[in-house]
């Protein structure tokens, strides 16, 4: 495609195609680290979909959380579509945390991961493990929530970094307001 | 030229040359043995010989390397791509080596239970993320006769039970899950249980054999196996060891940690047992009356296989029976049901 002929509207178009594209390639790339080894590990998407929620819309937040959520539930054997539901709230509030009052930067991913991770993973503990009143719950939270959360935030630094330059080259600039087109 | 030979020097370079001549001739009357001279001159020699052939070799080498670059960057690609050809044929070699290895199991599982349907063999296509129980997924479901909670074995004995079943895969639950409940019965002194799985005990992939009577003889190493009570199992099939028994907290009934005789982690393929018999076994199961699977389990370490005592033997016709001498001791519904329970997780 010849960007410089191109109207405003065809490069949005095709910036959202390229950055849509490399986002599913980075969801499929993280079901497949979930599905790799035995060991405790991160839930890649948590941070994945703050990250891709910094610039997007709620629409498409929350139809990316709804996938994210699908294959969670594939990969760690939960409800289908339990997970969804989180991710989906993961995913809104934070386009609108991003929209409203923070700025896009590493901190606010890692604290916000640890925060959305965090919830994740006590409804996760309280509704799979708890609730049922298993002998020995202790131990899964331990063991198993508790790293991954560690995990998952510690994970969020890459991913932040992957995504980060995506959004950067194929987001189109905002198109200036009359009044800064005229100072020019 | 003439000065020379007449010379003082040339007499003492003769004389030297005489003497080496001497040691030569020495050394060779000597018939293939080191003369003393010439160990002394060789042990001092040696370390300068190694340390100036070290240098010349490597400087050989340098030089060689240096004319023949191309000719060994040609050979050194040839070597690694055919390296690359046998490591594949090798990896393929060592899967169908492992394939076959457990299709035989297979079929000794077959032929040892005439009455099992048995699925073709099932490979373990991916395990559940963050999962203390080990489940897993398997690429055979409903369209190769799997249905909801078939067993899932191996030759070496009970794997878990099936638990979500689609056209082209199914999830497996393992017996380590507290989920699923299991009529377990000792060889060795016929007591009876309920094996269920436990959180503390998952994770060291154990898993425990609850309402026990309280006067029960098990011990370290029993081997413990299906009960076939509710039909849900077949019966006979092993479960795993006895590693570790106690007393339950309400002091009511007793308790035994199991070691399943299928370690869930490291197997990549599994049965799936689509049917079998129900009705009870003809031949009442002893410690040398087993199936293929028991045959084949070893126990974690040498175990007591004594004969089951007199008391013992009074009980083998309690298979189909209530598993506890003291029904008043136990929970009677729960001991009776080998069942998988409700979605909603209640037994």
């Amino acid at each position: 495609m010849d960007l410089k002929n191109a109207t405003r509207l065809q490069k949005i178009r095709y910036y959202a195609a390229v950055r849509w594209t490399i986002y599913i390639l980075l969801v499929f790339a993280s079901a497949v680290l979930m599905n790799v080894g035995r060991s405790v590990k991160p839930i890649y998407f948590i941070p994945l979909c703050i990250c891709i929620c910094m610039i997007e819309g709620e629409y498409p937040a929350a139809v990316l959380g709804g996938v994210c959520g699908l294959l969670i539930d594939a990969t760690c054997g939960r409800i289908f579509g339990y997970s969804s539901v989180i991710i989906i709230a993961i995913c809104v509030t934070s386009v609108l945390l991003f929209k409203h009052l923070l700025f896009h930067n590493i901190l606010n991913i890692i604290w916000l991961t640890a925060v959305f991770s965090s919830v994740y993973q006590l409804l996760d503990y309280f509704f799979m493990y708890a609730m049922w009143d298993y002998e020995g719950t202790g131990y899964v939270f331990r063991h198993i929530s508790l790293p991954s959360i560690l995990y998952t935030v510690i994970a969020s630094v890459p991913i932040y970094l992957l995504v980060k330059p995506v959004q950067k080259r194929f987001y189109p600039k905002k198109s200036k307001i009359a009044e800064e087109a005229m100072k020019l | 030229m003439g000065q020379f030979f007449k010379s003082v020097r040339f007499k003492i370079i003769l004389c030297i040359t005489a003497f080496f001549l001497g040691i030569a001739l020495f050394s060779v009357t000597k018939d293939g043995k080191a003369s003393s001279s010439s160990q002394v001159v060789n042990s001092i020699l040696n370390p300068i010989r190694k340390f100036s052939n070290g240098i010349s070799d490597k400087v050989s080498l340098v030089v060689d390397l240096f004319i023949n670059a191309e000719d060994y960057e040609k050979e050194n690609q040839e070597l690694r791509q055919k390296v690359a050809g046998l490591n594949a044929r090798l990896i393929e070699y060592e899967d169908m080596k492992s394939e076959i290895e457990d299709l035989r199991k297979f079929i000794g599982i077959k032929e040892e239970n005439e009455d099992f349907e048995l699925s073709p063999p099932c490979t373990i296509i991916s395990r559940m993320a963050n999962d203390p129980y080990g489940t897993f997924v398997i690429d055979k479901g409903s369209k190769d006769g799997i249905e909801l909670y078939d067993p899932v074995v191996t030759s070496e004995g009970l794997v878990g039970i099936i638990t979500e079943v689609a056209k082209s895969y199914s999830t497996v639950q393992t017996i380590l899950s507290p989920e699923l409940s299991i009529g377990g019965l000792c060889v060795e002194s016929r007591d009876t249980g309920i094996v269920e799985g436990s959180l503390s005990f998952a994770a060291d992939g154990k898993c425990k054999m609850i309402y026990i009577d309280k006067e029960n003889t098990i011990k370290e190493g029993d081997l413990i196996i299906t009960s076939g009570n509710s039909g849900q199992f077949p019966q006979g099939y092993v479960i795993g060891y006895v590693t570790e028994t106690g007393i339950e907290e309400s002091g009511l009934n007793s308790y035994a940690v199991i070691k399943p005789a299928v370690d869930s982690g490291k197997i990549n393929n599994v049965m799936v047992i689509t049917d079998f018999d129900r009705s009870e076994r003809e031949n009442p199961i002893t410690p040398g009356n087993l199936g293929t699977a028991a045959d084949q389990a070893a126990p974690p370490e040498a175990t007591d296989t004594t004969e089951p005592t007199t008391d013992s033997d009074n009980n083998s016709d309690n298979l189909q029976d209530d598993p506890t001498d003291n029904p008043d001791e136990t929970e009677p519904d729960q001991i009776d049901n080998e069942t998988y329970p409700t979605e909603s997780g209640e037994d």
